[in-house]
């Protein structure tokens, strides 16, 4: 392979970026004015803006983590991020794909959405920018009472519901960055699945941040109502830019009784993207909850999904894959609160780093006093594919009951030599040879994925780790 | 001393302010030691870098879990003496202290040391032929100074490692110092008792372990409380240096009393080919930090750590250990095994790190936590940080409690019930135990495990 397709290939795969083209753009940095516009902006009621303003007197007051990425999170210049970008037309309501803007549906052409969409997409919530301007949700699911639209558009329509849940599952003052979402959150998905209802296809969403400087504040709720299910799928490709730019999104799920819910994740900002994410959600009795969240991109990524059992025979789930390249910090991992007893979780974890990369799974087990009869399990493997790269684990485990069986087990390990060997005594190249056993490494995950997203992960997977060997 | 007077811009520093140690002391201590130029600088640069130090509080991450506000420092007497006087008879000891230095059972040589005395002192003269030395540190202070200056407070606990090892390093009256001539292998055991005794008392015992290439040593050290006391403290300092292709063996079994607020700062340094061995028993104090750090920088460098502890009652214990590889090809394999009853509470911080030169390393290191009580909390931190690829590192931490399948065995068996968990127990204590070297310390714990265990 030549130094040149080399180089391409380690190019961003969707480092395009369209002409900018704004209907509002507010001024770099934070203060209240801003805060103030964005409600106004968005003709929201009082109790949001009194949120809003709460989260962003906190994000103020809280210091920076002192843990993680601290020294690149020292670098972050909150003074030089837009905190809200609205396109142009998107006051109007896109009924159908012919009236989106040319622009915006060639850069969903190139990510291959249209074709996603008449496969199996059950609706599409595609974030361009801090709006979301194209939503089609199949009529089918709106006869059966499925609420899934925008998160502005559900503060105006589903007002109490909204308000209902809001903050509950993260208060505003839970840590910094979820404190700043609340202040400048602008879309996101809104979701209410109906008791009993059963969603088949995943419900998906894009996410693509696409000005320079400019932040992406999602917020999320997901509510599945008694018996329901939903898997929710969520994306993410950006293109590459010069300056850092921040993604800080905020995702609440609840899950009542004997119901169940996914929510997958694939992340791949361009490698300068800070991406501080607080995802968490609470388990009713009976209840499953699922977070598979792959982490390939940003610049650092600090992420762990949380799911607190709140009653009995509740599950919780957390299935990570990340993928640290030159320069990237992936700190991912998962945490569980077992609140009530007879609840169990499992995390599994996998990462791998190359190029210098490094990769941290950070973990927090934790049984409150009268959880009784809790399991959980913690599996965390960790490949390091080369000198320049390294690996963390830090896995927390506080018990406070005695009637509970909780196991946590990590590895670190090279690409097996024998395994090479084996494989390429069977004529197999070796770079190939390393694609597969790195692909057989992450397989337990990857095939929790729906089908094309498994593909994609696979296809990142491979480009990543284009000339590593050798 | 008034908290009103504390002033909000210099952060308190409770042991600092307490009142139960000074400056002054420190060059009292080496007034009456009478010694050298060297360890009094050594001393005095120590006590500079206690009191830069700040005194940790919850929001440092090792000490989020264990709580120093509620001490009272100001109660403890740094020249509590003990009314214990010096023998020449071991069997003239009180039982508690003799059954500490095991005198059935065969030892190079023994120290008891309390509060801040020696109070005995043997060497087998077979042994001192061979040119070892095994004496209290201020004496070895004077008598093999370059041997001691080379290595005390050096690589391994330098004052700057911690506010308690510059405390130690400052103001520690009684050590142990052992050194092992190049090629001298020892089976029988170096054996110490550590004794406090007296309300408020405090001991600072700093021990000083020196094996050079090719020797082999063992040392078996136990601390208790003799008779019933308030409050008291200790602040240890442990250093091991084996040499090129040395070994040592570390053991420690603690059964200080009650009230016993207990800190310590354990670590080896392990060049090319060393061997260093910890065993160690946690069953006494009322709180404990105590850090257990190998430091591996050598080629080939091998560590073990086989550690069991059982708490009761209110018992704190909190355990921190470092397996740093540095050098190209090391091995570490560490085992810590307890048991929880009551109110008691243990956190355990095990961290793997692998240098980037660290290649080739092969390191385990596993936690087991049993509870047997409802009110019981076990918090466990087993970490890595790997900056090498070429390597194998795994760990594990499990917490759970005793298997009922085990137990309706036995039963079926016809053992009772209360036999029948007590094995158990014993049994979950024995794969710590098996790997342990010495019978004696084997007994000693399992004895101690037993008595906990109660009906």
């Amino acid at each position: 392979m030549t130094e040149t397709t080399l180089v391409n290939l380690e190019e961003y795969k969707y480092g395009f970026s369209d002409p900018e083209n704004y209907a509002f753009k507010a001024e770099k940095g934070l203060n209240e004015k801003i805060v103030r516009q964005i409600s106004t902006m968005k003709g929201e009621p009082d109790w949001m803006l009194e949120y809003r303003l709460r989260g962003y007197q906190h994000f103020l007051e809280r210091p920076m983590p002192q843990w993680g990425g601290r020294g690149m999170l020292d670098k972050l210049n909150f003074d030089d991020i837009y905190y809200y970008i609205k396109p142009t037309g998107s006051d109007k309501a896109f009924e159908s794909w012919d009236d989106v803007p040319d622009d915006i549906k060639n850069t969903f052409d190139r990510l291959g959405i249209p074709e996603a969409e008449q496969k199996f997409l059950a609706g599409v919530g595609a974030q361009y920018e801090s709006e979301v301007i194209y939503h089609s949700i199949i009529e089918d699911l709106e006869n059966k009472g499925v609420i899934f639209m925008d998160m502005d558009a559900a503060v105006r329509e589903h007002p109490d519901l909204v308000k209902e849940y809001f903050t509950t599952i993260i208060p505003i003052e839970d840590n910094k960055f979820a404190a700043l979402n609340t202040a400048v959150w602008s879309g996101g998905s809104f979701i209410y699945v109906p008791p009993g209802i059963h969603i088949d296809l995943p419900l998906q969403a894009y996410f693509r941040i696409n000005a320079q400087n400019m932040g992406q504040f999602e917020r999320t709720l997901i509510i599945v109502d008694e018996g329901a299910y939903v898997h929710y799928v969520e994306g993410c490709t950006a293109p590459t830019y010069s300056t850092d730019s921040l993604h800080s999104a905020v995702v609440e799920i609840i899950i009542k009784e004997n119901a169940r819910c996914r929510y997958s994740t694939i992340q791949n900002w361009s490698h300068n993207v800070y991406n501080l994410v607080t995802k968490r959600a609470q388990a009713y009795k009976n209840a499953t909850m699922e977070w598979v969240d792959g982490n390939l991109g940003s610049k650092m990524t600090m992420k762990y999904p949380a799911v607190w059992l709140m009653e009995e025979g509740a599950h919780g789930e957390v299935l990570s894959i990340a993928f640290a390249g030159k320069g990237q910090l992936q700190d991912a991992g998962g945490k569980i609160v077992h609140a009530a007893p007879n609840t169990s979780s499992v995390i599994t974890s996998k990462s791998i780093s190359k190029g210098g990369g490094r990769t941290t799974y950070r973990g927090l087990i934790k049984v409150a006093p009268g959880a009784k009869n809790s399991k959980s399990n913690v599996v965390c493997d960790a490949l390091v594919l080369d000198p320049e790269s390294s690996t963390d684990t830090f896995p927390y485990i506080e018990v406070e009951e005695q009637d509970v069986s909780i196991g946590h087990e990590a590895s670190v390990s090279k690409v097996s030599e024998e395994q090479l060997f084996y494989l390429m005594s069977r004529g197999i190249p070796e770079e190939q040879a390393a694609n597969m056993i790195v692909s057989g490494f992450i397989e337990p995950i990857v095939k929790e994925l729906p089908m094309e997203y498994a593909l994609e992960m696979n296809r990142l997977i491979e480009m990543e780790m284009e000339g590593s060997v050798g | 001393m008034d908290s009103m007077s504390t002033t909000l811009t210099t952060p308190k520093d409770a042991l600092l302010d307490s009142g139960f140690f000074s400056r002054a002391d420190v060059e009292a201590i080496s007034d009456q030691l009478n010694e050298p130029d060297w360890l009094r600088e050594f001393r005095q640069l120590s006590w500079t870098v206690f009191e830069d130090i700040p005194m940790p509080t919850s929001s440092d991450e090792a000490w989020r879990r264990t709580n120093l506000r509620k001490i009272r420092w100001p109660k403890f007497n740094i020249t509590h003496t003990s009314t214990l006087s010096p023998v020449t008879d071991p069997t003239t000891l009180p039982d508690d202290v003799q059954n500490a230095l095991d005198l059935d059972r065969p030892a190079a040589g023994r120290m008891v040391i309390v509060n801040n005395q020696v109070i005995y002192h043997e060497l087998d003269s077979s042994v001192a032929e061979k040119g070892i030395i095994f004496t209290d540190l201020s004496t070895a202070a004077r008598e093999h100074t370059e041997l001691v200056q080379k290595s005390l407070g050096k690589e391994a606990v330098p004052p700057s490692n911690s506010k308690f090892s510059a405390l130690n390093s400052a103001l520690w009256q009684c050590g142990i110092f052992l050194y092992i001539p190049k090629g001298i292998e020892l089976e029988d055991p170096f054996q110490v008792a550590l004794v406090l005794e007296g309300e408020g008392s405090v001991i600072m015992p700093r021990t000083l372990i020196v094996a050079e290439q090719s020797a082999s040593v063992n040392y078996i050290e136990e601390s208790l409380s003799h008779g019933s006391h308030g409050q008291a403290l200790n602040v240890g300092v442990v250093e091991l240096y084996p040499a090129e292709d040395a070994q040592i063996r570390y053991v420690d079994v603690q059964q200080w009393g009650d009230d016993v607020y207990n800190f310590n700062v354990k670590r080896s340094v392990g060049p090319n080919d060393s061997v260093v061995i910890w065993e160690t028993g946690q069953l006494g104090g009322r709180l404990t930090k105590s850090y257990y750090d190998s430091l591996m920088p050598g080629n080939g460098a091998n560590v073990e750590f086989n550690g069991v502890f059982f708490l009761q009652g209110k018992q704190h214990l909190d355990i921190d250990c470092l397996l740093r590889h540095t050098g190209l090809a090391t091995n570490a394999d560490l085992l810590l095994h307890g048991a929880l009853k009551d109110k008691s509470r243990s956190v355990f911080t095990g961290l793997i790190k692998i240098d980037e030169t660290g290649q080739q390393t092969n390191s385990y290191l596993k936690n087991e936590n049993l509870m047997l009580d409802e009110t019981a909390r076990a918090d466990s931190i087993p970490s890595l940080e790997i900056d090498a690829n070429d390597v194998r590192a795994s760990h594990g931490a499990t917490i759970g409690k005793i298997v009922e399948e085990y137990v309706f065995y036995l039963m079926s068996r016809g053992i009772p019930r209360k036999t029948a968990v007590r094995m158990v127990v014993e049994g979950f204590f024995y794969k710590v135990f098996d790997r342990m070297h010495y019978n004696r310390v084997r007994d000693k714990l399992f004895n101690a495990v037993s008595k906990k265990i109660g009906n």
